[in-house]
């Protein structure tokens, strides 16, 4: 069995991830060896341990000092799990990977995760369901049995949040070719408070309207205050939103208040609709068939599919995509072949040959496609009788 | 006229030949207008409900019945040649027939057939033909490669074993395509006998295959070889077959080899004869695609990683024709490295033209000196270092490398210098090389900048730099993506508020200019970098004991650090300062308000539809609409449906081209062509909305689906060039390869043997892993014994042939594994093994050993995999036993069930039950005797019941697998592979005694006489009882109590004579006694004559008295009946 050896704590979920889809055994070592506290994280190890609630059969060797870490997976299991994430990152982090996983179990996933559900470095859980679902459903097939369910939300220090991913599994994913995105035909969108007066969410709302009002007319944005036991432990509130093509892509984005005893200032309610909204307007900027959040899965379960060719049009790649990729080379042997869209950059107007309608359609920044093939991959675990 | 003539006339007879009947016939034509259904539609009409719908169902059926899932369709474009093995058992003739089918194919001679032969068939197919022994190994190495099977039969001897295995083999693997070769027909004499003969073998044959399955005859030999026109038939066979799909060949790539090379230094070889070889094995790339770098097994070697693989040029190409219909003398090539046959020969870098005869001269074998240095194990200059000199005698000797450090030493200030200027050039470099490494991880963003810009940090610039790296990381932290641009603002706060305009004018720029290299920012040559990385990191070490960490010496270093450590995340922040209007200008046209694309604007669409079907009649106002003038028309009447979607500015611009076309158009068409095309389109409309809709639109839909996926699948990659499409793709089917395996064991090498196939089966990555396999398994019916759990097992999964420890288990109805001792004898049952994870629904077969000789068949089980895990969930049953200690009511104490009362702690709460079957539950432990517990039962139990628990534990397979090494064997123990042997043949072997429990031997049963005790019946239900039924208790007599009595002597003198005179006394009364009896005798007897003397005294007396009555009445008489 062929094992690969990387440094550094960068990416370590990206590495376990893959690790546990190809079977590769992994050494991960100088895990911050520098560092005051080196070793492993919290974090770290209660994503080890989420990784090891969902296989059967995984073995991780963590040497004293914590800076070095070698990962033996076993075969991944799904069934009905219950994991308290450390509260340091929020959910987003776990289900990110867990949400790569779901569909090659043995079982159905079930997971309940607690933990913080929403904070500035992860993705929140509203933009893991409104962005990345959409994309998981594509390859899934059906969004039948995918689901997620917040029933308490915990905002950044103390947590306190509670979410249920159910996800189904399959023999085998579909190919896609999904190039064409579309045009932006309607914004949704969460706000959400806990902890905080309920008036800050409408504030959100109204601002984040003012200045996406602009651009269209079909938003709406739900608001949803928690209250009492479903409110978590400390105050926070956020904004997610996203954008729905006529094609069927989402682009999401969002804004998160900063954190109680966090050393920042407060978030103003109006600020924050204001940045979200923006932040949308970049992700739109940066547009594709995906968005920033789900380009990694993607990649990943088109590389894990049939051996078909799979096609897939995004916009800039992040560094944690490009990442992605290269992990992907690593352990999958797969390269893709990424290519600028230039048919979306070089259309013109109108088709009339006039003066004024000559020039291009504003579409923001590049957009690239990704094609590549499948690598065969087929759900190992599930049983057939 | 007369009426007599008319009866003679003649009927009109009508003509029915000549012309005129002919021209009568034309006239009326006879026409089969309806059908008998059109005819009398109430006769074809349902008549019975259930019959029709019957009727339908069947039709339903049938139609069901050949519909198969739609698969994508992976035949490559230019496919590899098939493999046709030829099989069968020994002294057939399979080595002669394939001298015939290459000689029909090539129009060559070829004598020494060794390995696998590659022959052009024609345009579109190559054939490489494979001739399999009867080593089991290589039978299954064949079956599952081979795309079409010759089995050759002796017609004599009927099929034989072999046969059948390879039928079973090719079951287990997959079916390639089978056609039976009937050898040795000119053994029968007569021509019936053939006939009946070959009637009968291909009835069996079919029987064995599928009706229809085709069956070859060869009739004779002459001058050792078949007829050629029955060879010639049969090849035609070969090339016109049509290959099915495999799903395991679909889903895996394989390579077939067909030529390899040992190019191992020769050196190593030579001063280690047993070190691993390097070894390039080349063939055609089957299956689908494969990729370098992964692994693969080879079959009866093992696991290898591929080194390297390069594709070469085909070296059996298909000729490229179109038209002709055979093939010339220059197109028929052959290519059999193994066998030397085929002229050229590719290599990587090379190409190789065998000249023929000439062979090497034989080389003389050197000596003296030259043999003295060809042996020795070390090159020259290694020993020259190693000797030693004393310059003076009884000096220290001196090496040649001390020499050199002394020297070196007395010139160090030089070299120093030297040695700092290189450190700083390698630091340079390594700044240079971060940057770019840090550049292809961080940019992104709408910003971007080529990276020349970055590359130029100059010499001069390096020590500003490196302020500028240092800042850097602290940026890192907060802000990944302002990286990029920092780098080249030089870190400026105040341009950081014009950042985002700025970048438009880039951007704007960009788009015209040149453009990133996504590719190279992605994948770039990243792994050069981080080699180079590795090796700055020198380790000082302080006396071997501690590492002197070099903090931060290099900024580059540091970066690297940073870069590998930081916070793991997928968030990407937005550019903080973000001009709305801007951003939102350059977004408009994502939004459905903004513009469109020509091809899918709607108003440009019905602008095209205008021009076909643009004039109108506004029925409301009576205006005529002619397409030709929209313009005016639209400025006149807004109201006009069409027309309102359009915006007049548009239709200003439409005004230049396509009026005149429209005109023609319109010119051309009548009105009655107008309509028509519209109610065309209606027509379409309509059709598409309800036509086509039948059981089989999902199925068509979903084949058109598959079909347009094959398509891309094949046209994606087709653009570029080899190299590339290699790199996306992997190499693909069809492909000749070179591929290059490292440390490989010489033993492939020293044993290699051509007529074993030498087969690279690729895998899928998750199947490198080994775990538990859950199989479901059959014995198979012809093979002699039953299979016992625990003995190891060779299993055929996949590519790989393994022996391993298999568990026999049941699935019982409530799920649970069940384990068996044995294989049942005609059922399916399951088992579980160590082995590697292959995809479920694979095939397997076992066989128990592939050394024995044996005339029996082989092939033990067959099966397919279920599940695979990490776990075993295997149970067989345990009884625990205990004993009562002491019983109370239902309660009782049970012990040595248990040996410590933790055991029973875990054990509480479960059920046990006695033999008898009363049944109960563990309580509690008891303190004392360890391991005792009480527990309840539903009656009283009796202190001699044995109490017993039933439990399940889990069974431990052992993690047991060995790839059987059959490549690896000698010449002489190929076929002798010998595994892990079980413990009963090892046994055998050393003849020991199979070991006994004591416990477990037959003894004879002595069973201890019961003694009942008597029924005691309680006094008051004694009372109760009836009289009949009450016992009756006999009172028996009360014996007087005796009392001993010991005499003193006098007394015993006393009692002594007493008892003497009572003796006396008692004879002397019993002989009075019986005198007495004598005299009543005596007296009873004189008595008794004289009673009868007395009696017969009283007769005479009665005799004389009846007399006398007699008399008296007689006178009596007489005296009445005279009167």
């Amino acid at each position: 069995m062929s094992s690969l050896n990387y440094e550094g704590c960068n990416y370590f979920r990206m590495r376990l991830l893959m690790s546990t889809l190809s079977g590769k055994s992994v050494k991960i070592s100088q895990i911050r060896p520098e560092d005051d506290d080196p070793g492993l994280t919290d974090f770290e190890v209660s994503f080890i341990r989420l990784m090891d609630k969902v296989t059967n059969g995984t073995k991780t060797v963590i040497t004293e000092t914590g800076t070095q870490l070698v990962y033996r997976p076993g075969l991944l299991l799904g069934g009905s799990i219950e994991h308290d994430c450390h509260n340091s990152r929020p959910i987003g982090y776990y289900l990110e990977m867990l949400m790569c996983l779901a569909p090659f179990t043995k079982e159905p996933l079930r997971a309940v995760l607690r933990g913080v559900t929403c904070d500035k470095d992860d993705p929140s859980v509203d933009l893991l369901k409104l962005s990345v679902f959409p994309v998981l459903k594509r390859f899934l097939g059906t969004d039948e049995g995918l689901d997620l369910k917040i029933n308490r939300r915990g905002a950044a220090p103390d947590g306190g949040g509670e979410v249920v991913f159910s996800c189904p599994c399959r023999q085998k994913l579909r190919p896609i070719k999904f190039t064409q995105p579309g045009k932006i035909k309607r914004i949704r969108g969460v706000a959400w408070s806990v902890r905080v007066s309920p008036g800050f969410v409408n504030r959100l709302v109204d601002s984040a309207r003012g200045v996406l009002n602009k651009f269209l007319t079909d938003i709406y944005i739900y608001t949803d205050h928690m209250r009492g036991g479903q409110a978590g432990k400390s105050p926070g509130f956020g904004l997610t939103l996203v954008a729905e093509t006529t094609e069927g892509s989402f682009l999401g984005a969002e804004q998160v208040s900063s954190a109680k005893g966090s050393g920042e200032e407060p978030t103003v309610p109006e600020d924050l609709g204001k940045k979200a909204a923006l932040t949308l307007l970049q992700e739109i900027f940066r547009g594709g068939c995906v968005d920033s959040t789900s380009q990694g899965l993607s990649c990943l379960l088109m590389v894990l599919g049939q051996q078909d060719v799979s096609k897939l049009q995004i916009g800039e790649l992040t560094p944690y995509s490009i990442q992605f990729l290269r992990h992907i080379r690593d352990f999958f042997q797969v390269v893709f072949n990424i290519k600028v869209d230039k048919k979306a950059v070089t259309a013109a107007g109108d088709g009339d040959g006039d003066e004024e309608e000559e020039q291009e359609l504003k579409t923001g920044g590049d957009k690239l496609i990704l094609t590549c093939v499948g690598v065969g991959y087929s759900n190992v675990s599930k049983a057939i009788r | 006229m007369d009426p007599s003539d008319k009866s003679v006339q003649k009927t009109h007879r009508a003509r029915h030949s000549g012309p005129k009947a002919e021209k009568k016939k034309s006239k009326n034509k006879h026409e089969q207008d309806l059908t008998a259904r059109q005819r009398n539609p109430k006769a074809f009409a349902i008549q019975s409900v259930n019959k029709a719908a019957k009727s339908f169902r069947r039709t339903a059926d049938i139609k069901a019945k050949k519909q198969h899932i739609p698969k994508v369709d992976r035949t490559p474009v230019e496919p590899p040649p098939i493999v046709v093995a030829i099989v069968g058992p020994p002294k057939v003739g399979k080595s002669t027939l394939l001298k015939c089918l290459i000689k029909n194919f090539t129009k060559q001679k070829i004598t020494n057939i060794q390995g696998p032969v590659t022959v052009v068939a024609g345009k579109n197919r190559r054939i490489t033909f494979i001739e399999c022994n009867n080593d089991i190994n290589c039978m299954i190495d064949v079956g599952k490669i081979a795309d079409l099977a010759l089995l050759m039969v002796d017609a004599k001897q009927g099929f034989e074993m072999e046969i059948f295995e390879f039928f079973n083999i090719c079951q287990a693997t997959g079916f390639p395509r089978c056609m039976g070769v009937l050898n040795h027909l000119d053994m029968y004499k007569d021509g019936k006998t053939v006939r009946k003969r070959k009637k009968h073998l291909k009835n069996r044959f079919e029987v064995e295959l599928y009706k229809g399955a085709r069956l070859f005859y060869l009739s004779m030999l002459v001058n050792g070889e078949y007829l050629p026109n029955e060879v010639h038939n049969l090849c035609r066979f070969i090339s016109v077959m049509k290959i099915v799909p495999l799903t395991w060949r679909a889903s895996h790539p394989y390579i077939f080899a067909d030529r390899m090379e040992d190019i191992t230094n020769p050196e190593d070889i030579r001063q280690n004869p047993k070190c691993d070889r390097t070894v390039s094995l080349y063939g055609y790339v089957r299956g689908t695609h494969m990729k370098t770098k992964s692994m693969v097994h080879i079959a009866g070697c093992g696991d290898y990683i591929i080194k390297n693989m390069t594709f070469l040029p085909d070296p059996c190409p298909t000729p490229t024709m179109e038209k002709r219909r055979s093939l010339n003398v220059k197109e028929r090539v052959i290519y059999a490295p193994m066998s030397g046959v085929g002229g050229i020969v590719y290599d990587k870098d090379a190409v190789y033209i065998d000249m023929g005869t000439k062979s090497a001269p034989e080389q003389e074998k050197p000596s003296g000196m030259v043999a003295a240095l060809m042996e020795s194990l070390k090159p020259v200059d290694e020993k020259v270092r190693e000797s030693q000199i004393s310059i003076f005698k009884g000096g220290p000797a001196i090496s040649g490398e001390e020499f050199d450090r002394k020297r070196q030493s007395e010139s160090s200030d030089d070299e120093e210098e030297e040695e700092d200027e290189g450190d700083k050039d390698s630091g340079m470099e390594a700044e240079s090389s971060e940057d770019e490494d840090s550049e292809t991880e961080e940019v992104e963003g709408p910003v971007k900048k080529k990276r020349k810009t970055i590359k130029g940090s100059d010499d001069e610039q390096s020590d500003s730099d490196d302020g500028n790296n240092a800042m850097d990381v602290d940026d890192d932290d907060e802000d990944e993506d302002s990286d990029g641009t920092s780098d080249e603002d030089g870190d400026n706060d105040e341009e950081s508020m014009l950042k985002w305009k700025k970048d438009m004018f880039q951007k704007a720029a960009m788009k015209h200019s040149a453009r990133v290299n996504y590719t190279k920012m992605v994948y770039g040559d990243e792994v050069a970098n981080e080699t180079d990385e590795e090796e700055e990191e020198e380790d000082d070490q302080l006396g071997g004991l501690f590492k002197v960490l070099k903090k931060a010496s290099r900024d580059g270093s540091r970066l690297d650090k940073h870069a590998i450590n930081k916070k793991d995340c997928n968030h990407l922040e937005g550019d903080k300062e973000v001009d709305i209007d801007q951003l939102g200008e350059e977004i408009r046209d994502t939004f459905v308000t903004g513009k469109w694309d020509a091809s899918e604007d709607a108003k440009a669409r019905l602008d095209e539809d205008d021009a076909l079907y643009g004039d109108f009649e506004d029925l409301e106002t009576g205006e005529k609409h002619v397409a030709a003038d929209v313009e005016e028309s639209d400025i006149s009447d807004d109201d006009s449906s069409e027309k309102e979607a359009d915006d007049p500015e548009k239709d200003a611009d439409q005004g230049d081209e396509e009026p005149i076309e429209r005109e023609k158009t319109k010119a051309e068409m009548s009105a009655q062509e107008r309509r028509a095309a519209k109610k065309k389109k209606i027509k379409e409309l309509f059709d598409k909305e309800y036509d086509s809709k039948g059981d089989d639109q999902f199925y068509e839909s979903w084949k058109a689906e598959m079909d347009e996926q094959a398509k891309l699948n094949k046209s994606e990659f087709e653009e570029l060039p080899e190299e590339q499409r290699v790199q996306y793709e992997g190499f693909r089917p069809g492909m000749y390869v070179r591929v290059e395996f490292e440390q490989m064991p010489c033993e492939l090498v020293e044993n290699f043997d051509a007529t074993y196939p030498v087969v690279l089966g690729g895998m899928t990555n998750i199947e490198e892993k080994l775990g538990f396999v859950n199989v479901r398994v059959k014995k198979h019916r012809w093979y002699k014994k039953i299979l016992k759990s625990r003995n190891p097992l060779i299993i055929s999964l996949g590519w790989r042939r393994f022996q391993t420890i298999p568990y026999y288990y049941k699935l019982e109805d409530n799920m649970r594994q069940r384990m068996l001792k044995y294989t049942p004898e005609h059922m399916h049952c399951n088992a579980v093994f160590w082995g590697p994870i292959t995809p479920q629904g694979t095939g397997f077969l076992a066989v128990e050993s592939v050394a024995e000789k044996t005339p029996n068949f082989r092939i033990a089980a067959t099966g397919v995999v279920l599940e695979l895990d990490q776990s075993v969930e295997v149970e067989k049953k345990l009884k625990l036993v205990g004993h009562p200690k002491k019983v109370f009511k239902k309660s009782a104490f049970i012990e040595n069930m248990f040996t410590s009362a933790l055991e029973v702690a875990k054990f509480q709460g479960a059920r046990i039950q006695t033999v008898s079957g009363l049944r109960g539950q563990v309580k509690k432990a008891l303190s004392s005797p360890a391991g005792a517990f009480r527990a309840t039962f539903e009656d009283k139990i009796r202190l001699s019941d044995t109490v017993f628990l039933k439990a399940w534990v889990k069974v431990e397979v052992p993690r047991f697998i060995m790839p059987v090494t059959s490549l690896l064997l000698s010449q002489e123990s190929k076929q002798a592979w010998l595994g892990m042997r079980t413990v009963g043949q090892l046994r055998h072997e050393r003849g020991l005694p199979v070991p006994q429990k004591g416990d477990s031997l037959y003894r004879p049963i002595v069973r201890p006489q019961r003694e009942n005790k008597p029924l005691v019946i309680p006094k008051a239900l004694k009372m109760s009882l009836p009289f009949k039924d009450m016992p009756k208790e006999l009172q028996e007599p009360k014996q007087p109590k005796r009392v001993a009595v010991v005499l003193e002597p006098h007394e015993a003198k006393v009692a002594n004579f007493m008892k003497r005179v009572k003796a006396i006394y008692k004879d002397k009364r019993q002989k009075e006694h019986h005198m007495m009896r004598r005299r009543v005798q005596e007296h009873q007897k004189k008595v008794a004559s004289m009673e009868a003397v007395k009696q017969e005294k009283l007769k005479e007396a009665k005799k004389r008295l009846h007399k006398i009555l007699g008399d008296m009445k007689k006178k009596k008489d007489s005296s009445g009946s005279h009167r």
